[in-house]
């Protein structure tokens, strides 16, 4: 009759050895994360990581965006003859508006020399491609094509056209990694264009539908704020430049003790940026203080 | 050797894929391509690589897209794969039905664990409702059966 004890002594060697492997690799993880506890900043890894996958990383959005361009070309073909008679129409009206509209804006030039308002300098930025997206589950975040040879910063503010959409967290020399408003760790000083309510807005996620959503704290119970409100950042946190349009008010929670919270729908959809405008100089750089 | 780096380059290509699908479509939420190639790489080559694998994968992840501390899915990914490697060769799971519950299972833990372990390092990663992992969870094991299936063919044509 065979006895069972062979294979168990065949197994057992490997086994111990597995183990082994296991617990070496438990204790260079255990050190590799708390090295970074108390660090802090870019570690060399991402760092490194980040300059070699950039370039895939550009490679496959180049070629995707191609494809997508190629097929919606070909597609365009059968309607481009009426499309073009209806944008030829469109555009005479455009430059009869932007006619009026220049006229608006040279006469807001004059009565701002007029009313020796200070002119607010406009942020210098650059564009700057999505070139990926996160591709993990847990955190909203995105890549970028512009990294630290362009000027891109540490703690650069990223905008789309509709308003702010993050904050770079990671520079590598030709790419860089942003922090979406919408991450649960993410955060901004905010007010309300129209009450004034100040608070601080970070990630959400509704419960109903999954949609990436805002959550304003420490809203005052007694401030009056009304579904449809514009939210814009206060610039207290030194972090985001003041009056940038962060999204709009979607309901207002009953108060509980002190405060109440707000969500607030971004303006900004990060699900489907594809450029994005990244500030260039630090706040202090942009604009130094005046000579005495 | 050949095997290993062809499989390492593929969860590489797989963190790639992923990312750039999600140019176009919100895939993150719903599927994790490196972790099931990590799942078939583990159930395929035992133990030792197993846990090399899920550890590529998770700090891969991480450092690419994740932010704050670095190497949290790394270290949950390395247990994985080491259970999975112990798992895969001990049992031939080769059922249609079996596969799915496996990476199902693999899902569920691998994201409840991080929920679970990320705050203790001062981040806050998206919390799943028990409705939204088990969708996620399901389509993951959909895709990853799909995978396994390519991942077979290969393998039987290689040899």
């Amino acid at each position: 009759m065979d006895s069972p004890v062979p294979r168990v002594r065949t197994e057992s060697l490997p086994m111990r050895r597995s183990w082994m492997w296991l617990l070496a690799f438990l204790i260079f993880h255990l050190v590799a994360i708390s090295r970074q506890v108390d660090v802090g900043g870019v570690s060399m890894l991402e760092r490194t990581l980040l300059s070699i996958f950039s370039p895939v990383q550009n490679a496959i959005s180049a070629v995707a965006g191609g494809m997508v361009g190629t097929w919606g070309s070909v597609v365009d073909l059968h309607s481009v003859g009426s499309e073009n008679e209806r944008l030829k129409v469109l555009l005479r009206v455009a430059e009869v508006q932007l006619l009026s509209q220049r006229a608006a804006v040279e006469e807001n030039a004059r009565l701002r020399v007029l009313l020796d308002l200070k002119p607010r300098l406009p942020m210098a930025t650059l564009l700057a491609d999505v070139v990926a997206r996160n591709a993990s589950p847990w955190f909203k975040t995105i890549s970028i094509d512009k990294g630290s040879s362009h000027g891109v910063f540490h703690g650069a503010t990223v905008l789309s056209p509709s308003g702010v959409l993050g904050r770079v967290i990671t520079v590598a020399p030709n790419s860089a990694g942003v922090q979406l408003l919408v991450d649960r760790d993410s955060g901004a000083a905010v007010l309300t264009e129209r009450g004034r309510v100040d608070g601080i807005v970070s990630g959400f996620q509704d419960e109903g539908d999954g949609s990436p959503l805002l959550l304003m704290k420490y809203v005052p119970s007694l401030a009056v704020v009304e579904p449809g409100e514009v939210v814009v950042t206060s610039g207290l946190d030194q972090l985001f430049e003041k009056g940038l349009v962060v999204g709009t008010v979607l309901r207002v929670a009953e108060p509980v003790g002190l405060f109440r919270e707000v969500w607030v729908r971004p303006s900004a959809s990060p699900a489907f940026a594809e450029q994005v405008f990244v500030s260039l100089a630090p706040r202090d750089k942009a604009s130094p203080p005046p000579l005495p | 050797m050949k095997a290993n780096l062809i499989a390492l380059a593929l969860l590489a290509f797989a963190l790639l894929l992923q990312s750039g699908l999600s140019l176009f479509l919100p895939i993150s939420a719903y599927v994790d391509l490196p972790l099931v190639v990590a799942t078939w790489f583990a159930l395929s080559r035992g133990e030792l690589l197993g846990m090399v694998g899920g550890s590529v994968s998770g700090w891969l992840s991480e450092a690419l897209f994740g932010r704050g501390i670095s190497g949290v899915s790394g270290l949950i990914r390395l247990v994985l794969g080491f259970a999975l490697g112990l798992l895969g060769s001990r049992f031939l799971i080769t059922g249609a039905v079996p596969r799915f519950f496996l990476l199902l299972t693999v899902t569920v833990i691998d994201t409840r664990a991080f929920e679970w372990i990320a705050p203790a390092f001062g981040m806050s990663p998206v919390q799943y409702s028990p409705m939204a992992m088990t969708i996620r969870g399901s389509i993951n094991a959909a895709v990853g059966l799909v995978l396994f299936a390519l991942f077979e063919r290969r393998t039987i044509q290689a040899t």
